[in-house]
This record gives structure tokens, sequence and C-alpha cells, in this order.
């Protein structure tokens, strides 16, 4: 086949298996019927086809539902024109799937140029297409969108054609230009519809939109219907596909009601500007830092520069202060010189808070002076950052030269004072009292008349005034040199003048007195000045070659009146309206302008705040305070009344407070701008006020209520200003009861106690004068009376205010007195008792000794005193002692020889008790050293005595028990004679029991019973002490209960000694009972032992001395025996064992005798 | 043979009774009321046991009690202070004597004391 080979030529840069593996389906079809001869994967899958079901098969047969579709005309006409075609977008329906595709057929040629195939490529460009689909209809959609923007678009739109002739316009412009008719206007030229003023302006931005720019412009235009109107044009060229323009879009906004604002806003900063550089104060605006940003002719004036910008160029307010220090001197009001750094402004921009600052400069060249009133106001932002300082100056020193002259003149001329200071006159009316007086004579009465004939003459008057001298104020008045003023009056008189200088003559006739009048002169530069002249004329001299006369200008001050207050109003405007919401309405109640806080304050929403609406602000504001009613009243009533300031408090309904103000703003000419309204949260304030006045309440509760007096006085002071007396202002409810005096608010000390002592003024006058407080204790003769006084100045000094803090400590000082002289008595006692006294304080530290410690030992004890003058055999175990009675509060006593001042030791018992306050702590130890010496001795011997005297008793008891005892052996039992003999041992037993007893306790008085400790079974030694007991007795019954099952370390004979006298005297004193019982028992870390019996017992109050030595309960004693020892011996064991020992009885019914003992170890 | 007991005490009551009851017994006793040189005395008698009055005249009856310990030749004499003196345990052990005997004594504990020390 030709085919094939053609297709080899064909093709033969194509790789077969390229073509079949490309990735766009591509087939060959030849001959008329358009056999498929070759379909590619592509091909095939795109139709869903296998090779063997469309090779060599005619194209229509395989795809009949393509016949005459673009496929197939376009296969048809490319075999038979044997040129290539593209059919783009071709919309073929594949099994019910539309596809879009890109066809493209290639002629396949012979060698001789004839068609003998097609190559068709088809190319899926569904996606694309549908894509672009998506993207037309979203613009149409948009135009749609854009078409309803512009229609509801409230601006004027307006779509302009080339020759600038009007196409189209959206309603709302149509309603802006007031057209009814889209008709009347449509292709009309745009700049028709504009005034000639701004035609140009509009033809000439059409022009530049058609070249490709965008212009903006504003204009005013009246609309057809006449109403003038502000318009904010913006013209933008329209570009069609082919970036051609062929039209113009112009968007015309109304901004009337914007402009007609700004122009308003203009108008009032013009206004502020204009007032604020004319105003009579110089104004500084700084910021934090204290740089300059704005200041006013007048301060650069004032300040002595040229201009503002010559004042500019110093960089901030200290180095400005530091230039003027350069030229001038700067006091405050009380003459002090300030520092740079003290100024006005400094402390504002330290603080961050308002200051006024009253300032003398005063020039260093020529010592002139004037003074400035400085106020300087903080500005804030949200965050209470200092930002701004707003600073005016405003020249006081007319006033202050007044004060000061004032202040003169009260010193110098009483009677100059008295009418007012201003510019004086020295004036001779020597000759004029001669020749009223001459007319007077003449029986001239009525000056008036008298000289309306002789006007003339009136000069000839006026001349004869010699003007001798005038002040500065006058000369400035009448703005000519002091010698011109000289000169005469005459020169400054016109007729009006005449008039009241008639009136004088008529003063001068009555005889002097003072003379007013109101008149009218011209000065110098022949202006007219208005005057108040005050003429006192003497009434009690004839001499008038001296008047004083005065001349007070009117006009200025007038002037000056009117200028003031306006500057006052102004500057407090400043001054309140800086830290606060600030809203500026105009006199209809149209918000102009507001700061940010107005709608911080109000939480305004934006949408209100951008609008301005008025309406909508004042609607929201109604929601927010509590009392809508009375605040829209409050509203009219201001815009009612414009001369009112208005100043009320506003409660929020969210708990804040508003304190609003509102001014009216008035031009110069009087015209009403319109109001300021502030606002401020006052909420913090209001609480903190509550606060204060609650803390207040608090003091005054608590001064109402506190123990000690509390006044406040004032100082009075004589000329010489010494404090002659002080008056009480307040005092408190105890002021009485402290001083006993009622009624004193309001009078004077000397007034309720005349003779009161000057002492209290001058302490309370010193405290006025140097401000220090006081603490003082002093005592009044006068008022019987010791006070404590804390004193302290309130305020300033020349308040002459004293608060005074005082208790009457009479009672206590009384008492101070008293224990003095029970101390004095006290002291002469122990002066006189033959004792030595002494007094430590709490820790021994020696306080007192009496006298006889110099008489007994030769010298008053100091430092190593006692180791001198104690025994050394003494002095550790009397030092033991005392430490030991110093740590547990015990009593002291002890005794111990001591060195007299002949070198002889002698025995002393010293005793020491503490002295406890009420609170059971020692204070003190008190203490007696007694000289036992005698009595020591005596008791040695004593001792001695009985010691060999016990000795010398037992030594035929020893005799006399053997015998008993060799006799009873002798004998049989049965023998009468055998019970004699073992009663008579027994007997000798007792009585070596009683000798023993004596000797120890002779023993143990002087510590001499010696101990001999060893551990031992002491249950043992109960049971064995009690079978002992038992063996000698038949009377009674002993019962042991319990046991201790423990060694027990100590003196077992001594006892045994103890149990025995406890179970003898148990017996002995139940001799109607038969039993004891004895109970012991371990318990912890002791032992406890009790001997119980069902005798006669004792009454309470003996039973504390029951172990004292000697003692004997008296109500027993007739009936039993004894010495009254085995007790206190066996206390003593027992205490000498660490252990404890008492008795509980009750009378008639028995006693039980406890004693216990510490194990140890 | 009889052991031979001495008894020092300044009491010739004292003595006597002693001398009295101990002879009961079967002692030889010899009793002195005064010590001047206690080492003669024992030489002189060859005691088995001394009972020393504490308040013996002249050395005193620790002084003797010390001075027979010392001996090499008496030490080994059972020697027992004798005396009212409440004291006397004390002493005895102070003095390193065998034992004491407490005036007034127990007559049948008197015995049976020197009975169980005599050598």
């Amino acid at each position: 086949m030709g085919l094939t080979s053609a297709l080899s030529k064909g093709f033969n840069n194509f790789n077969n298996k390229i073509l079949t593996e490309l990735p766009i389906a591509i087939s060959i079809l030849s001959g008329d019927d358009l056999v498929i001869e070759l379909a590619n994967h592509k091909n095939l899958s795109l139709w869903q086809k296998t090779s063997e079901e469309v090779l060599n098969k005619p194209f229509l047969e395989v795809y009949p539902f393509l016949e005459s579709t673009a496929i197939a005309i376009i296969l048809q006409d490319v075999l038979q024109s044997g040129i290539e075609s593209t059919q783009k977008e071709t919309l073929i329906t594949i099994n019910s799937e539309t596809l879009w595709f890109s066809i493209t057929c290639q002629p396949v040629k012979d060698d001789t140029g004839q068609t003998i195939a097609v190559m068709m490529v088809l190319v899926d460009i569904s996606e694309e297409i549908l894509a672009r689909k998506k993207f037309e209809n979203t613009g149409k959609e948009t135009e749609i969108f854009n078409r309803t923007v512009l229609e509801s678009n409230p601006d004027c739109l307006k779509v302009i054609d080339k020759e600038g002739r009007i196409q189209y316009m959206n309603v709302n412009g149509l309603c802006l230009l007031e057209i009814d008719d889209f008709k009347t206007i449509k292709n009309k030229l745009w700049g028709d519809l504009w005034d000639d003023d701004n035609k140009e302006l509009v033809i000439e931005s059409v022009k530049k939109a058609l070249n490709g720019e965008t212009v903006q412009f504003v204009a005013a235009r009246k609309t057809l219907k006449g109403s003038l109107k502000w318009w904010d044009v913006i013209v933008s060229p329209v570009r069609n596909s082919d970036d051609g323009i062929h039209q113009i879009l112009a968007v015309s906004r109304d901004i009337t009601h914007q402009k007609l604002s700004e122009e308003k806003i203009l108008q009032a900063h013009e206004l502020f500007e204009t007032t604020l550089q004319n105003v009579p104060s110089a104004i500084y605006h700084l910021d934090k830092n204290g740089n300059i940003l704005y200041l006013n002719q007048l301060a650069a004036k004032q300040m002595g520069y040229d201009s503002v910008q010559e004042m500019l160029t110093v960089e901030n307010v200290y180095e400005l202060r530091n230039r003027l220090d350069e030229s001038f001197t700067l006091f405050d009001e009380k003459g002090k010189v300030l520092a740079a750094d003290e100024s006005c402004t400094s402390i504002t921009l330290k603080t961050g808070k308002p200051a006024e600052l009253v300032m003398k400069f005063v020039s260093k060249k020529d010592e002139s002076s004037f003074w400035l009133l400085t106020k300087s106001v903080p500005l804030h932002n949200e965050e209470g950052e200092l930002t701004n300082v707003f600073t005016s100056c405003t020249d006081i020193t007319a006033q202050k030269q007044s004060e000061e002259a004032l202040r003169q003149s009260e010193s110098r001329y009483r009677r100059i004072f008295e009418n007012t200071p201003l510019p004086i006159w020295e004036e001779d009316f020597s000759e004029i009292k001669n020749r009223i007086d001459k007319l007077v004579s003449e029986g001239v009465e009525d000056f008036d008349a008298y000289f309306a004939t002789r006007r003339e003459k009136l000069y000839d008057y006026i001349d004869t005034v010699k003007i001798k001298d005038v002040n500065e104020a006058s000369i400035k008045l009448y703005g000519c040199t002091k010698e011109e003023l000289l000169v005469g009056l005459r020169q400054f008189y016109m007729e009006e003048t005449l008039t009241g200088f008639i009136k004088i003559f008529q003063i001068i006739a009555q005889g002097g007195g003072r003379f007013e009048t109101e008149s009218m002169v011209k000065n110098k530069a022949g202006q007219l000045l208005n005057l108040m002249i005050f003429i006192d004329f003497p009434t009690n001299r004839d001499d008038y070659s001296s008047v004083q006369v005065i001349r007070f200008d009117v006009t200025e001050r007038k002037k000056s009146d009117e200028a003031l207050n306006y500057r006052k109003a102004l500057l407090e405007a400043q001054n309140e309206a800086i830290p606060d919401a600030i809203l500026i309405v105009d006199e209809e109640g149209n918000m102009l302008s507001f700061n940010k806080n107005f709608a911080k304050i109000w939480g305004m929403p934006d949408d209100i705040i951008v609008n301005k609406d008025d309406n909508a602000a004042l609607a929201y504001a109604m929601t927010q305070v509590i009392d809508p009613a009375g605040f829209i009243e409050r509203v009219r009533h201001c815009y009612a009344h414009p001369a009112i300031k208005a100043h009320d408090e506003i409660a929020l309904k969210d708990g804040r407070i508003l304190d609003r103000y509102g001014n009216v703003v008035v031009g110069e000419d009087g015209t009403n701008y319109g109001w300021a309204w502030y606002f401020r949260d006052v909420t913090e304030q209001r609480r903190s006020e509550k606060i204060i006045r609650e803390s207040e309440e608090k003091y005054r509760g608590l001064f109402e209520r506190m123990d000690q007096g509390f006044c406040i006085v004032e100082v009075i002071f004589d000329l010489e200003n010494n404090p002659i007396d002080y008056r009480f202002i307040e005092s408190n409810p105890m002021f009485k009861q402290q001083t006993g005096l009622d009624n004193a608010d309001g009078k004077t000390m000397k007034e309720i106690v005349p003779d009161i002592e000057i002492s209290w003024s001058q302490m309370y006058g010193k405290v006025v004068v140097t401000g220090e407080s006081i603490r003082f204790v002093d005592y009044s003769p006068a008022m019987n009376t010791w006070f404590e006084v804390y004193a302290f100045r309130l305020g300033n000094k020349d308040n002459n205010k004293v608060a005074i803090l005082f208790t009457n400590i009479t009672e206590r000082k009384r008492a101070e007195l008293e224990v003095k002289e029970s101390e004095e008595k006290l002291r002469l006692l122990t002066e006189t008792i033959p004792q030595l006294v002494w007094m430590t304080d709490e820790i021994g530290n020696p306080e007192y000794l009496s006298s006889q410690w110099v008489k007994y030992a030769g010298e008053m004890p100091m430092g190593e005193y006692w180791t001198r003058i104690c025994h050394p055999d003494d002095a550790i175990t009397s030092l033991n002692a005392w430490h030991k009675s110093i740590a547990t509060g015990d009593k002291y006593i002890t005794e111990i020889r001591l060195k007299n001042k002949e070198g002889e030791y002698r025995w002393h018992v010293s005793v020491g008790v503490p002295l406890k306050d009420d609170d059971g702590n020692i204070i003190k130890w008190i203490g007696s050293v007694t000289d036992i010496h005698d009595q020591k001795l005596k008791e040695q011997k004593k001792d001695e005595f009985i010691s060999i005297a016990s000795h010398e008793m037992k030594t035929p008891l020893t005799s006399a028990k053997a015998y008993l005892q060799l006799l009873e052996m002798s004998l049989d039992e049965n023998d009468p004679n055998f019970i004699y003999a073992k009663k008579a041992t027994e007997a000798t037993e007792r009585l070596n029991k009683l000798i023993s007893e004596l000797l120890d306790a002779s023993k143990i008085q002087h510590g001499k019973l010696n101990y001999n400790n060893s551990a031992f079974d002491f249950d043992r030694m109960i049971a064995d002490t009690i079978e002992n007991v038992q063996y000698s007795s038949i009377t009674h019954k002993i019962i042991k209960v319990g046991s201790i099952d423990k060694q027990f370390l100590g003196d077992k004979d001594r006892l045994q000694q103890v149990v025995i006298n406890l179970l003898t005297n148990a017996i002995k004193y139940s001799p109607k009972a038969n039993e004891v019982i004895v109970k012991i028992k371990s318990q912890n870390n002791y032992l406890h032992v009790s001997v119980t019996d069902r005798g006669v017992g004792m009454s309470e109050k003996h039973l504390e001395k029951v172990f004292d030595r000697y003692y004997r309960v008296e109500e027993h004693s007739v009936h039993f025996q004894g010495l009254g020892i085995g007790l206190y011996i066996s206390y003593d064991i027992v205490k000498r064992h660490n252990g404890n020992m008492w008795v509980e009885s009750v009378s008639g019914e028995g006693s039980t005798f406890h004693f216990t003992l510490p194990f140890i170890n | 043979m009889k052991k031979n007991i001495l008894i020092y005490d300044d009491d010739a009551e004292i003595l006597f009774l002693c001398k009295t009851i101990l002879q009961k017994y079967d002692y030889s006793v010899e009793t002195l009321s005064r010590c001047d040189d206690i080492i003669h005395d024992i030489d002189r008698f060859n005691p088995s046991f001394i009972l020393m009055d504490l308040w013996i005249p002249e050395i005193g009856g620790e002084k003797a009690v010390k001075l027979i310990k010392e001996n090499d030749a008496a030490k080994h004499i059972p020697v027992f202070l004798f005396s009212a003196n409440t004291d006397i345990k004390e002493i005895c052990k102070k003095v390193n004597a065998n034992g004491y005997i407490e005036k007034p004594f127990d007559l049948k504990s008197f015995i049976a004391t020197i009975q169980s020390h005599v050598q």
C-alpha cells in the first residue's frame, strides 16, 4: 500500500512507538471513507474503544454519531483541500458526556502531493473551557452587582463620554443634584453643569482623565434648584479591553456638611490662634521634655525677645530659664529666689500636676521689675502619661504694684490708702484757699452760679494750683515727662474738667473734707481719660500747701476689667478643658469637635463618633445616664441661659459619676460661637473623697473616744511677737475630764484660768515658731495639775495653730511622790535598823545597800567585796544558793560568816525574797543580813552539849539495858519478874530512841546528818520494818498493800527510820483503831509510800507545820508524848533523797502520810 | 584454850558488864579504860577480838584502829568500834574497822556478833 510508504515517509522522523504513546489523541484516517489506519492509546481511551474495534474501519462506521458534526466536516475538508485546519472549542458528546476539544487535522500527502490521509489530533480542553465559562459568568454577576452598587451609591456617579457629555448618572446622583429627570441632562456637557468659576477646572479634569490620569478636586456649586453644595470630585478614566479610554467616570461626593463644619472649625481655630496671639497672657505649649512647641507673641515679648522665631531658637523651657537668669533674678511671692527647676512649668513637668506660681522678675540691668502669674496645666494621654504642658503667664505687675503701694501706703499714708493708691499728685492749694476764703468772706455761697459768669477766671484759679510733685503712675497716665506735668494742670483740662473743679471750691469753702468726682481730662497725646479724682482737704488746719490728689484712671480700669474677665474665662476654659472629655457644639447643639476622652468617657459607639451624629450621640448618652430626663432638661436649660455657667454631676448607669461643665464660647465681639462641654470622670475622686471623709470620721471618732485629751489651740502673740496666751479652737470630750475645764472652745486660756503660768503659752509659741513638736511633763500650780503633753504645729507658721495631745498625770505624779516619800521612809528605816539591808535587780545586780554595811565592814561593799568579806568556807555554798534562788525564784536563805572591820568573822543569816510584779515576774530581790553570830555560838554549844549529853546518857543506858537483858535472860518466862525486866528493857529502848532523835535533829540543823547510799530491795525493807514494828505492837495490825519490785538507791537505814517513824506515829495516834494500812507503789520514775491510820487526825492548820522541828499538835500534846522531832527528821531524810512528803488528815477521822522518792537510774 | 577478847572503854561499868557477859560465854576478857600504846597492849594480851570505844582517852578509837590495821602483826585481829555515836557506821567504814557495836546494844546480837568474829 502506498499509504504505508507514505506514512513511513511522512513520519519518518517519528518513531511509531512514540506516536503510539503520546498523551495526545492521535489518529490517522485514509481514503475517502476515512478508514482508521492508526489510533494511539490516548485516542482509543478517549473514545473508549479497542484497536480491534476501530482499525481499518471507516471513521463514520465506528463513530456514526459524528456524522454531520464539526469533526466530520473538518476531516472531509482537509482530505479534499489538502490544507491543515484547526477547530477550536468543539463540543463533542461521548457516551453522554459532553467534552470540549480542540481539533487539528493535518493532510498526509504522497510524493505527488496528493492528499491520501488525514492525521487528526484531539486535545481535551474541557477544563479550561469550563473554567473560562465560569469566569465569564462571574464577570456578568459582578457587573450586575456593580451596577446595583452604582445605583445605590450615595455619591453622584456619572459616566461621561470622550466629548465630555454625560451618558449616565445614578439615581442618588440625580437626587443630590436635585434633578428630576435624567433626560434633561443626558448628552449635556458636564462642564456646563458647573458655575463659570469651576467650569475650566471640570473641563480640565476630563481632559486629564482622557489622558489616563485620575483627577480629584473640590468645588462648590449651586444645584439647579439653587442650593450651594460642596463637592469632592474624583474623575477617572474607564479603560476598555484594548486599553483605550472611551469613557470617564466622575464621582462627586457631597461634602457640604463636612465643608461647613470644617469652615466652622477653621474659624474656631483662627479664633483660637488669634485669641492666643492676642490674649494679654504669654502662652507656652511644651512637650513632656520641656521642649517648646508653641508660644505666642506676648511670650516672646515678655521674655525680652524680639519675635517668636527668635525665642523658638531656644530649645526648651529649662534653657529658656537659664537664659532668663542672665537678664533677670526671679523671686517668688515671699521674696525667695527661684531656681530654674522651681518654675511653674518645671513643677508641672516634674509632677504632672497643674501648678500656679506668682513670680517677680527683676532685671539685672536696671532693677526694673514685673510680676507674672504663671499657670501650668499638664496634658495626659489615655495611659495617664504626661504628654504636654500648657503654660500661661499673665502680667500682674499692675496688681502687684497696687498691692505693693497698698502695703507702703498703709505704713506711710493711711488716708491715701483709704482712697485707693494710684497716680498721686502733691499739689499746693494755698492760693486757691486764700481766694475762696476771700470769696466766702465776700458772701459768695454758690460757686457754680458765681463762676457761671466768670468761666475764663477759672483758668486763673487752676493756674494757682501748684503741682509740687507727681509719682511715676501719674507720669505714665498722662504720657509725658515729670517736668511737663509740673508745668500745671491747665494743659490737661477741658470744658468738662472745669465743672468738677468748681466742686473743689465748694469743699474748700466748707472748710475741707473729702472731694470725690469722676471727671474727664485729656493726656499729652490728646486722648480722653476718665478719671476718678480723690482729694482730702484737711479739715483741721488751714495749710493747703501740700494736698494729695489721686487721679484714678477709670477708662483703663473699665477696659482692663473686661480684658481680665475674658482672659480669665479663656484661661479657665483652657485649664478645665484639657484633661477631660471635651465636646464642642455650635449654638444649635451640633457637634463640632470632641477629643478622644469624650468617646472614651461616654463609651460612644464608633459610628456615632465617625458620623458626628448629634442626635445619635445625645440619644446614646441618654441611655447611659440614670436620669435621662434631668440630663436633657439641664442641657436645654444651659442652651436657654448661656450666661449661666453650667456645672452639674451626672450619674451613669455603670456606676461612674461625671462632672459636667458647660462653657459658652464667646468671641470678643460677643458672638456666641457655641458651647464647650467638659466631662470629667470623678468616680475615683468621689470615692476617694468618700474614703477621706470616712477616714476623717474615723480619726474624728478616734479623737472623740481616745483617753487622752486633745485640743487645737491658736497661740496669741503680742506686738513684740511674744506668745502671751492661746485660744482653744477645738477639743475632744476627754479634754474636759483631763483638764476640768468646761466649754473651753472659743475661749483663751487666760479667760478660763486667769493666773495660768506663762510658760504654757511660751511652750506652744515655740512650737508655732520652730515647727518642732515637743513632748514634756509639767505642773501647773494654777490648775494644781500635772500634764504630760505632746504638742505639734498644725499647718504653717502663719496659722499659729498647735495641736495638743495631753494626759492629766496628777494622780500618777502623786503616786510617784508617795512612792518617793515611802522609799525615803524605808531608806531611813533600813538605816536605823540593826540589820544590813540589800536590794538587787531581778538578776542579782546590787541596787541598794544600807549604810550598816559600812559600819560593819568598814567599807561600802563594791566589786570583789563579797569574796573579801565572806568566809572562804561559806563563799561557794552561799553563792550557789543565791544563783539557785535567782534561777528558781525561791526564797534565798543561807548562813555565812562575814568579816567585820576588825577582821573578825561573824555568822550571819542572809535572807532574800523576790519582789514580784502583778504578773508574777521578779522585779527585785530584797534581803537582809542579820548577825546571828552570838546565837550561832550558843547553838553550837547547845549542839555540842546535846551531842555530849546524848553520849553520856547512852553510856548508863547501855549498862541499864544490858543488865536488864541479863536479868531477863536469867528469869523464867513465866516468872512475873520476867515481864518487869522486859518492860524495863523496852523503856530503855524508847529512851535510847529519843536520845538518838534529839541528836539527829541537832545534826540536821547543821546538815551534819550523814547518809550512806546503796542499792537495796525496797519491798524487803518495808516488809522487815513492818515485821519489826508489828512485833512490838499487839493492838494494831499493819496491812501492806502493793509492791515496788525494784531496787532502790538510797540510805536504807534512814529510810527505814522514816517508815518506822510513820508506823509508830500511826499506831500511837490511833489508840482506838486496830489497823494501819501501808500502801506502796511504783509510779513512772518514783515510788510512793503512804501510811494510813484511823486515828485522831488533825485540823488543816497543822498540816504544813507538822514537819517543823519541835512542832507538836497542841490538842494532842496532853495525850501523846514526844519531842516533836520524829516527822522533822523523816521529812529531812525524804528531802535529802530528793523526795516529797506530805500529809492528808481530817481531825477525828485519821491521817495519811505520804512520801515519794525518785528512782535514780 | 579460851579466846582472848580485849575491850577498851572509858566507862568502868560498861567494862565490867561486858566482861561479865562474855565470861559467861567462856571467853577470856581483858578490859582497859585507856589506850596509850595499842600495839604494846596487843603484844601483852594477844587478843582474838578487840572492841574499841570510839572515845577512848588518849589516842581515841579511830587512831587506835588505824594503828592496828597498819601493824602487820596485828592487822589480822578483828577490831569493832564500840560507841553510842549515831555516826559510828560511817566512822567504821572510814577507818576500815571490821565492824561496830552501837550502844546501847541488844545482848543477844552483842554476843552473836562477837561469837561470829572471834578467831
